[in-house]
C-alpha cells in the first residue's frame, strides 16, 4: 500500500509538470554580466511522440550601462546530470541599460529539464531595399523605418512587411542563414493599387472606386455596394489610373424607306 | 501641387475651384486629394 501511495504522489508531482524553481544565468560571463536571464519554472504543457513540451519565462535584465540590440539565444537544456535533453530560441526585444524585459521559452525535452547553457545568436547586417524607395517597413511587425536601411538580422525566419502611400502594401519572408554574409541586401517591389484609396479622418482606410463627390458627400464602391461619406468624413484620397476601354462602334442599319 | 476649393470628382473629371474660376482635370491626371474640413454654411437669418 505504501509503495502504491508512492506511485500516486510521484503521478501527482509530474502531471503538476512543473519543474525545478527558477535558474538564472548570466550572460556573456558570470563574473562581468551585461544580460541576467532568469528562467522561471519550466511548466510542462504536453507531451507529443513521448517528448515533454515545456514553457518557462523568461526575464532578460540588463545589467550593463548599454543598450542591449534585439538579439537571440540558442538556449540548451539539460537535465540534472548536465546532459542535454532540449534546445529552445529565445528571442529578446531591444532593452534599454538596467531595464528588464520579459520573453517565454517554449521547448520539447525527453527528461526533466533542471538547468540552461547559453549560446548566443549572432545578427547580420543585410540593406533593406524597396522599389520605389521610401516605404515604411516592419520586421516581424517592429517598426524599422524608412527604405533603404540597414537592418541587423538575427539568424532565423523573418516576415518583413512593406507599406508606401499610393502603393499596395506587401510582405516577404526573409530565411537568414548562419552562413549568411553581411552586406547583402533584400529588395522588394511594391506593386500598384488597382482600387482608389480613402483614408478616413478616423484613421479608417476605404479600399474601392470613387464614384462621385460633391461639396457635401463622396461615395465609393466597394465590393459592388455603392458607400456614402459626408465630406468631412474624408481626409485624403488616392486616386488610381483608369484604363478607358475602347467602346465597339455600334452601327445600326439603315431602315429601308 | 494644386490648391483650391474640390468642387467636383466623377468618373471622367474632376473640378477644382481656384480663386473665381473652375478648373477641370482629366481624373488620370490626379493622384492624390488631400481635404479640409467643412464648416457647414451658417442658417441665413431672416
Amino acid at each position: 500500500m505504501k509503495r502504491f501511495v508512492g506511485l500516486v504522489a510521484f503521478v501527482v508531482v509530474l502531471c503538476a509538470g512543473i519543474s525545478a524553481a527558477q535558474i538564472t544565468v548570466s550572460w556573456p560571463t558570470a563574473d562581468k554580466p551585461s544580460l541576467k536571464l532568469t528562467f522561471d519554472k519550466f511548466v510542462q504543457s504536453g507531451i507529443v511522440n513521448g517528448e515533454g513540451i515545456f514553457v518557462s519565462e523568461v526575464t532578460a535584465q540588463n545589467v550593463s550601462e548599454q543598450g542591449m540590440p534585439r538579439s537571440v539565444f540558442t538556449v540548451f537544456i539539460t537535465d540534472q546530470n548536465g546532459v542535454r535533453i532540449g534546445r529552445a530560441r529565445l528571442q529578446l526585444p531591444e532593452i534599454a541599460p538596467y531595464r528588464a524585459q520579459k520573453a517565454q521559452v517554449q521547448f520539447s525535452a525527453t527528461g526533466t529539464p533542471a538547468g540552461v547553457s547559453l549560446l548566443a545568436g549572432k545578427t547580420i547586417p543585410l540593406k533593406v531595399v524597396s522599389v520605389p524607395p521610401g516605404a515604411t517597413f516592419k520586421v516581424d511587425g517592429e517598426d524599422q523605418g524608412v527604405t533603404p536601411k540597414l537592418v541587423d538580422f538575427t539568424i532565423g525566419t523573418h516576415t518583413i512587411e512593406f507599406s508606401k502611400e499610393g502603393f499596395a502594401t506587401g510582405s516577404t519572408p526573409l530565411d537568414v542563414g548562419a552562413d549568411e554574409l553581411p552586406g547583402g541586401s533584400v529588395s522588394f517591389e511594391l506593386g500598384g493599387l488597382s482600387q482608389d484609396t480613402v483614408e478616413l479622418r478616423d484613421g479608417t482606410t476605404v479600399l474601392g472606386d470613387v464614384m462621385s463627390m460633391s461639396l457635401t458627400g463622396v461615395t465609393v464602391r466597394v465590393d459592388g455596394k455603392e458607400q456614402e461619406y459626408d465630406r468631412n468624413q474624408v481626409k485624403k484620397m488616392i486616386l488610381v489610373e483608369r484604363i478607358t476601354t475602347q467602346q465597339p462602334a455600334v452601327t445600326q442599319p439603315v431602315q429601308p424607306k | 501641387m494644386l490648391t483650391g476649393d474640390l468642387v467636383s470628382v466623377s468618373g471622367m473629371e474632376i473640378v477644382v475651384k481656384v480663386g473665381v474660376n473652375d478648373q477641370r482635370f482629366n481624373r488620370n491626371q490626379v493622384k492624390r486629394i488631400v481635404l479640409v474640413e467643412r464648416e457647414a454654411p451658417a442658417a441665413a437669418t431672416p
